[in-house]
Formats: C-alpha cells, sequence, structure tokens
C-alpha cells in the first residue's frame, strides 16, 4: 500500500504576544489546528511516529515575522485556499497561515536550502541619536564574540564563538532601525538576540538588552552564482 | 480602560513565557469598556496546573456567554515572574486585556486544595488589593471563593469578600445582574453584599461573629473551642445552602474550551460524565459535598464529546467522575465514541479492573498494555471495613490475575497511612498485598506473562476532612506517621515492589487548615509574610517557616489535629449545609468505629438526608418513586 502523500508548504507569521511561545509548544499547535480540521497528516515510521513538518529555521522566543515557513506532509489532498482558511480558524488569531504552495516533485525541505535570514531591529527611542555612532563601534570591533553551549571536549560547555564573520550587513536604515542580513544555515545560524547583548555591552548599555523588537523579514537560498533568493519568491514562481 | 505594559525583557527573562501572555485558541475577547460586569478568575496555581481544571473552563465559558459580563484569567505567577513583577512594580494582570486584576469587579478564586491557600494572599498582593476584606474599599474588586475546599471557609474569612457554596452553574448569572443594577444605582460595596444574602449559597464572613470559651477545649491544652457563631446582622442567614445543579444535560458545559499554548499537566479534552459519587467512603470528602448523584446521558456525553473535539483538536479525552465504574452507560459509551473517533485516545480515571475494562484499556490504548491501578486505600478487609471501601483483596487479586494472563506488567496500588484504628497489622498488610500480587504474577502461565512485574505501592497520610465521617477524628502526628512510613518501608524488600510516599509534615499543615477556624487564618497570613508560596510543589515548600509560623500564631496541632472532636462541639462549618445532616456523618463515623460497613446507595438509602434536600439526581428519583408507589 503507498498512501497518497501531498508536500505543502506553508507561509505563516507569529506576531504579538505570540512570539513568546517557544518553537515545541507552537509545533504542537500547528499539530492540533490540523487534526482540528480533519486534515490527516503523514506520521513517520517507526517506534515513536511524529508528523511529518519541518520548519525551514525556528524563530527564536521573543522576535515575530510575517515570513515563516513549514513544510508539511499530508494524507490527502486539499486546495490550499481551504487549507489556509481551515487551518486559520483552528490557530490563535496571531499565529496564521499566509500562504500555501504545492511543493514540486523532489523538492528540497526549506530547512536543507536556506543560507541567510534577514532581521529589522526595532531600537527603544531612548538613545536615538546616538544609534549610528554605536554601530560604527560595534562593527569596527575585530570579533564579536558570543558564548555558546556546545559540545567542546567531549562534554557540553560555554564556549566563545565568534559571530562577526556570519553578519553579511547590519546597517541604520531608519533613526530606530537596523536591517542585518546574516547567515542561517544549519551549520552556521546567527541568533540576532545573542548578536543584541553585544551590541549593548559595546556601547555601554547592557541594561538596553531585550528591550529591541527583532523582527525576522526574510528567508533566503543562496544560488550558485551567489545571488540571494528570497524563499517565498521561488515558491510564487512555480 | 488601564492595560499593563510588561517589557519584552521580562518575559524573555523568566521560564515559560507562555504563562503569561494568553492569546490562545478560545480564549474570549470582548470590549472591556462595552462589559460593565468585569470577572478575574483565578486558579492559584501555575498556569499548566490551572488550565487543566475543568472547573475554570466552565465557569469561564459560562460567566462569557453572558453579554454583560467579560470573564478573564489570572494564574498565580511563578516565583521568577514574582520577582519580576514586584521588582519593576508592574501590577499582576488578567491574560486576556492585560488590565490589573484590580480595576476588575470580581476576583474570583476557586480553592481546589488547602495548600494553594499561601498563593491566594500573594495573588491579592501582587494585584494591590488589600489582603483583608476589611481593609478593602469600593475601589478594590470584590473577592470570591468557592470550590470543593471552601466547605470550611473558615481559614480564609478574613481575606474573602464572600464564598459561594456549592456548584457556580446556579446562581451566578443572578448575582452579576444584580451587582450591574446596584453599580448603575452607584452602591457601595459592602450594600452589595447584603443584597445577595438571600440567593442561598452565599456567605459573607463579615456578617458572622464568632466567640470562643474561656477553657480549653476538651482534650486540647490551651486552645479553646468556639462557644458561639452567630449572624451579626438580620439579613445574614444562619445557615448558608449548597447550590446544586438540577439539570447537568441542560446546564452550561464548556465545548469551546481555552487550549493553552503551553503542555498543561492534563493536555486533553475533558467530559464530565456524571456528578456526585454512590460509594460512601468514610475519609472522603468530595463523595459527600458533591452528593446527589446526576448522570449526564450517553447522548449527550457523546455530542458534547464531538463538539469539544471539534473545537480544540485534542487527540486525547477523558472521561471524569468521581467513580467511572458506576456510569450506567460506559460500555456503550466507549464502543460508540471509539466506533466514532477511532483515533482518539481515551483516559478513564478510577476504572474496576475485570475481563470488560482490561480489554477496553488495551482497545483504548491501542495494543499499549498500560498498567493497571487500584485505590485499596487500607491494608486489611477490617480497616476497608472501617473506611467503608467496598474493595476486597479477591477483587485485586482476581483483576491482577486477568491482567497478568494478558500480558500486563505493571500494577500500582494507592494506600493511606493513619486511618483511625490503624494498627501495624493493617500496615503490614499493605506490604502483604504486595507479596501476594508477585506472586499471583509468578503463578500465572509462563506463555501468557510478561518477563518482568512492577508492583508500585504509594501511601499519603490520612487528613480528616469537613464534610466526611471522620471529620471529628483525630489525625496522626507527623512523627508517628513517618514511624509508619519507616516501619512499611522496612517490610517491602522485594525489588519487584516499589514505595513511594509523601511528605509528612506538609499533611500535617493540611490538617490544620482543612479542619481550622478563624484563628487559622492568622497561620496562613503569617506563612505568607515569611515568604511561604507554592506549598504543594516541594521545590518551594517551606517546612522552616510554617513550623516559625505555627509558633508564632499558637496554632494547637494537640487541638486541631491530635484530639478526637466531641460531638456536642461547634465545628467551625457548621453553618454550611450541603445537603447530608451531621447525625448521619455521626452514626457513619461510630459504625466506622464498630468496623461495620454501610452499603452504597446505589443499592439502597442510607438516609443521609439528600433525599430531602436535592431537587435533582438519583435520591430525587428514588424519592419520587416512593412517592408514586
Amino acid at each position: 500500500m503507498n498512501p497518497e502523500r501531498i508536500k505543502k508548504r506553508l507561509v505563516f507569521e507569529k506576531t504579538h504576544r505570540m512570539r513568546f511561545v517557544g518553537h515545541l509548544d507552537m509545533m504542537r499547535i500547528f499539530q492540533r489546528a490540523i487534526s482540528r480540521e480533519g486534515i490527516e497528516l503523514v506520521f513517520s515510521q517507526g517506534f515513536n511516529p511524529h508528523p511529518r513538518m519541518s520548519f525551514a529555521r525556528p524563530l527564536s522566543l521573543g522576535q515575530t515575522s510575517h515570513v515563516e515557513i513549514m513544510d508539511i506532509e499530508l494524507a490527502g489532498d486539499i486546495a490550499n485556499d481551504e487549507l489556509i482558511k481551515r487551518m486559520n480558524s483552528a490557530l490563535p488569531v496571531h499565529l496564521q497561515v499566509l500562504a500555501a504552495y504545492d511543493m514540486p516533485e523532489g523538492a528540497k525541505p526549506a530547512m536543507a536550502i536556506v543560507t541567510h535570514a534577514e532581521y529589522l531591529i526595532h531600537l527603544p527611542e531612548r538613545h536615538q541619536d546616538e544609534y549610528a555612532d554605536y554601530l560604527a563601534r560595534f562593527l569596527e570591533k575585530p570579533e564579536i564574540t558570543i558564548q555558546k553551549l556546545a559540545k567542546s571536549k567531549g562534554r557540553k560547555q560555554m564556549v566563545d564563538l565568534d559571530i562577526k564573520p556570519m553578519i553579511c550587513s547590519l546597517e541604520l536604515t531608519e533613526p530606530l532601525t537596523m536591517r542585518l542580513l546574516c547567515l542561517a544555515t544549519e551549520k552556521e545560524n546567527l541568533k540576532p538576540d545573542r548578536m543584541m547583548k553585544v551590541f549593548w555591552e559595546t556601547c555601554g548599555h547592557p541594561e538596553q538588552t531585550g528591550y529591541e523588537l527583532i523582527e525576522r523579514t526574510g528567508l533566503y537560498c543562496q544560488q550558485e552564482d551567489g545571488r540571494l533568493v528570497d524563499l517565498i519568491s521561488i515558491m510564487k514562481d512555480h | 480602560m488601564r492595560r499593563v505594559t510588561v517589557p519584552d525583557p521580562v518575559l524573555l527573562s523568566v521560564d515559560k513565557p507562555a504563562r503569561y501572555i494568553g492569546e490562545e485558541l478560545n480564549a474570549v475577547y470582548k470590549d472591556p469598556d462595552k462589559t460593565p460586569v468585569r470577572v478575574a478568575f483565578c486558579y492559584p496555581d501555575v498556569y499548566e496546573v490551572g488550565m487543566s481544571h475543568l472547573g475554570l473552563q466552565l465557569l469561564y465559558g459560562m460567566f462569557n456567554s453572558m453579554d454583560d459580563v467579560y470573564c478573564e484569567r489570572v494564574f498565580a505567577p511563578w516565583p521568577d515572574m514574582e520577582e519580576q513583577l514586584r521588582a519593576r512594580q508592574i501590577p499582576l494582570y488578567t491574560l486576556e486585556t492585560f488590565s490589573p486584576v484590580k480595576d476588575m469587579d470580581f476576583l474570583a478564586f476557586t480553592l481546589q486544595y488547602e495548600m494553594s491557600f499561601t498563593n491566594i494572599l500573594n495573588v491579592l498582593d501582587l494585584s494591590g488589593i488589600p489582603i483583608y476584606s476589611k481593609d478593602r474599599t469600593d475601589d478594590d474588586p470584590l473577592v470570591i471563593a468557592g470550590g470543593p475546599t471552601a466547605s470550611n471557609p473558615e481559614p480564609m474569612a478574613p481575606f474573602i469578600d464572600f464564598f459561594y457554596i456549592g456548584e457556580g452553574e446556579v446562581c451566578y448569572e443572578e448575582i452579576f445582574r444584580r451587582y450591574k443594577a446596584h453599580k448603575e444605582a452607584g452602591g457601595h460595596r459592602r450594600d452589595f453584599l447584603a443584597k445577595i444574602l438571600d440567593l442561598g449559597p452565599i456567605y459573607v464572613p463579615a456578617f458572622y461573629d464568632v466567640e470562643y470559651e474561656d477553657h480549653p477545649a476538651v482534650g486540647a491544652e490551651y486552645t479553646p473551642a468556639i462557644r458561639s457563631f452567630k449572624p451579626n446582622r438580620p439579613d445574614a442567614p444562619i445557615e448558608i445552602r449548597k447550590d446544586i445543579t438540577d439539570d447537568l444535560n441542560t446546564s452550561f458545559y464548556p465545548v469551546r474550551p481555552v487550549v493553552p499554548n503551553l503542555q498543561s499537566v492534563f493536555d486533553r479534552a475533558v467530559m464530565e460524565i456524571f456528578r456526585g459519587c454512590v460509594h460512601g467512603c468514610r475519609f472522603c470528602q468530595a463523595g459527600q459535598v458533591y452528593k446527589p448523584v446526576r448522570y449526564r446521558t450517553k447522548d449527550m456525553v457523546l455530542k458534547t464529546s464531538e463538539e469539544i473535539l471539534k473545537n480544540t483538536g485534542y487527540d486525547e479525552i477523558s472521561f471524569t467522575s468521581l467513580s467511572t465504574d458506576d456510569y450506567p452507560w460506559l460500555g456503550e459509551l466507549m464502543t460508540e465514541f471509539h466506533q466514532k473517533h477511532p483515533h482518539v485516545a481515551i483516559s478513564l480515571p478510577s476504572l474496576r479492573v475485570d475481563a470488560f475494562s482490561l480489554d477496553l484499556m488495551e482497545k483504548l490504548a491501542e495494543g499499549k498494555k498500560t498498567g493497571i491501578t487500584f485505590a485499596a486505600e487500607a491494608g486489611s478487609q477490617r480497616l476497608r471495613d472501617v473506611i467503608n471501601k467496598g474493595i476486597t483483596e479477591e477483587d485485586i487479586l482476581r483483576g491482577c490475575r486477568l491482567a497478568f494472563s494478558g500480558g500486563w506488567d505493571r500494577v500500582k496500588l494507592y494506600f493511606m497511612l493513619g486511618l483511625p484504628t490503624e494498627t501495624d497489622e493493617d500496615i503490614f498488610g499493605i506490604a502483604h498485598l504486595g507479596y501476594e500480587i508477585v506472586d499471583v504474577w509468578r503463578k500465572t502461565d509462563l506463555d501468557k506473562r510478561s518477563r518482568d512485574v512492577s508492583v508500585t505501592v504509594s501511601t499519603s497520610f490520612f487528613v480528616p476532612k469537613p464534610f466526611s465521617a471522620f471529620q471529628w477524628a483525630p489525625q496522626v502526628s507527623s512523627e508517628q506517621y513517618t514511624a509508619k512510613q519507616t516501619y512499611l518501608s522496612g517490610l517491602i524488600t522485594n525489588r519487584k515492589i516499589r514505595y513511594n510516599w509523601h511528605d509528612s509534615y506538609l499533611s500535617t499543615l493540611e490538617g490544620v487548615i482543612a479542619r481550622g477556624d478563624r484563628r487559622v487564618a492568622d497561620l496562613i497570613y503569617t506563612a505568607w509574610k515569611k515568604g511561604c508560596r507554592f506549598d504543594a510543589w516541594s521545590d518551594y515548600y517551606r517546612e522552616d517557616l510554617w513550623k516559625k509560623a505555627l509558633e508564632e500564631c499558637h496554632i494547637e496541632l494537640q487541638y486541631y489535629n491530635y484530639r478526637e472532636r466531641p460531638y456536642d462541639e461547634i465545628l467551625p462549618w457548621d453553618m454550611i449545609n450541603y445537603g447530608v445532616t451531621k447525625r448521619w456523618l455521626q452514626r457513619e463515623y461510630e459504625r466506622a468505629k464498630q468496623g461495620l460497613p454501610t452499603i452504597d446507595c446505589g443499592k439502597a438509602c442510607s438516609g443521609c438526608g439528600m433525599m430531602a434536600f436535592a431537587r435533582a439526581g438519583l435520591c430525587f428519583e428514588e424519592r419520587r418513586g416512593s412517592d408514586e408507589s
């Protein structure tokens, strides 16, 4: 028996206070919404089956986004408009599906092809006039070091990691907004909140840590020619 | 309307920030400016625990079904969040609109267990509401308490403006209607309290005075008993009668429960199949305070469950009641439900173990054998007769025999230590039963039984509760508890048997509060002041602080716990009428001492008084039946 397997790619948003719901809890919310609507997910084989559902790159706690991407496998086909409508009626108001696409045969899952992410970092008004200066100082640093829990010498411990090479560009686009383009591969994925902690420390305002609002605005896949292509626009073109 | 701002760094720094943001599926959003009656409903424990509670979902849904009412939720913030709120002077807020709790018209607490009481004081304090009722002004919400532990309101009396006794389905709509009229007329809070006294289930502690004797009580060292308990105004009723929902098939049921964004303790749909219990276990408070027995019909249960599943997306449902076996249509219900929803897992608490239930359990768990459970409560037949627990050793062994030959390999047994008249022999019986069960497994056909077996014996300590037949009984001291535990632990040496136990001093405190009076309120206040909260959580429970508070407040354990209370002494909860007469409870206590069981009321009426009190349920039908004949 070979049951039907329909692969869909969904674009969704996570906004407002929903940004404080963690990734695992959010996965359960999606699963429940799908099952509430009687849409059947394909489950993995094995002793502990789990639904075939994967995310391009998990969003950190506290961040908002309108460009999140999730791949799911369904056990039967359903029109995309219908899928969106039904899922949204079963989802909290600030976690909503914006678009659904059929995945072409053999297409790789989003999590395997994402290489870059773009964020807008909305800064508190408090130091409005100094941000240009702060940013310059921050980028002048030869190394931007964060502490990361990682396996080192056979055990898990905090290790230093220089994230500067992972920042592709960081610029002040408006008086209170920075735009960040950074690596987001499976191996090297820059967490902007971690970067901002160092940012605030560098400019002498560690107490501001966490007061910036981070919004993910794009997920990209780098082509062989080096060009960055927006994951959503790839789907639209199909 | 004021809104509370919680800075991002606060939510980013605490564990599980999803506890503090609302935003769940089925959460109700209304315009607070257009709802004249605003209610904050508080389950005084952490979010994941509170969200699993059916009573919260029921009242939340019911209140919000009323046009003039907006009910929002609030929970006890975990200590990390409390620290943040206090440091930044952020008032406690409701999850739906982030309004300060202080801005509500009502703040309603559900009392589910004694060891949540310090959390209630903490919630009041974090909301900026005076702890003591007498210190509140017209700017503060009216503070309500209800739920099973409100059956003895006295230890919380000084903190609560009014108690609602019994089932909330009945009177709240009228209370809110009168409140709206009262608010429009511009009246004071105290005057409102007088306007609801005639409803029946309302207890306003401030309208009653307690006097104490001038000599120590019988069996006590220095604490005097209550001399009198009287209303201090003519309109306060002498007796508070509990409210009973007449028809559970037509009353409100939360078919659209709020689905928590965080995994809650019981992360599934909940369907209550009936209320009340036919068994008269003499230690049990719930069995008495939830009388009479009222069934929801099979059709109602099926239809309602279906709606809940549709509205939530849960893949598991729990059919709850105090004793599932006694539901008359259990077999048909399970079969029909399973046919309709083959992929929805069913959990059935407290099921009798027989061929039918084993078959059912296996079917429900889709082939997984999940383990079987017996609430034997006592280790010997003699003691089981004392407590009127109608389960025999043979019932248990027969159940195990069946289960083992079906391949089951895990048995859980629950007991209480410190029951009235208990001797070492009864405790020995607990260990003995454990060994017997292992023996049954050993004798089971090798081809049929599992390769190994695990028997878990768990004991908790018996705490006498108001409105149970043991409400006069002495409670064992924590030293005696520990001795019993050590004795039992020494008897269990087989590696196939595991022994789990509870903290003993916590049971002592629970006992003082459960049967406490207004003087115990000082203890709760003092313990809270010293920093006690989340006492039911071993990480936060502070025995040392409670002991200090006990000393400072001169709480005499001999008076509250250790002595047997005389029948002619006024009990702190005597003004509450749950329909079960004191005379009947007394008779039950006497029969217990003689080791005489009482037949359960599914089979014959033992005259507890409910038949005359209730307008519904099993008793009512029986009364009507005998009237006709």
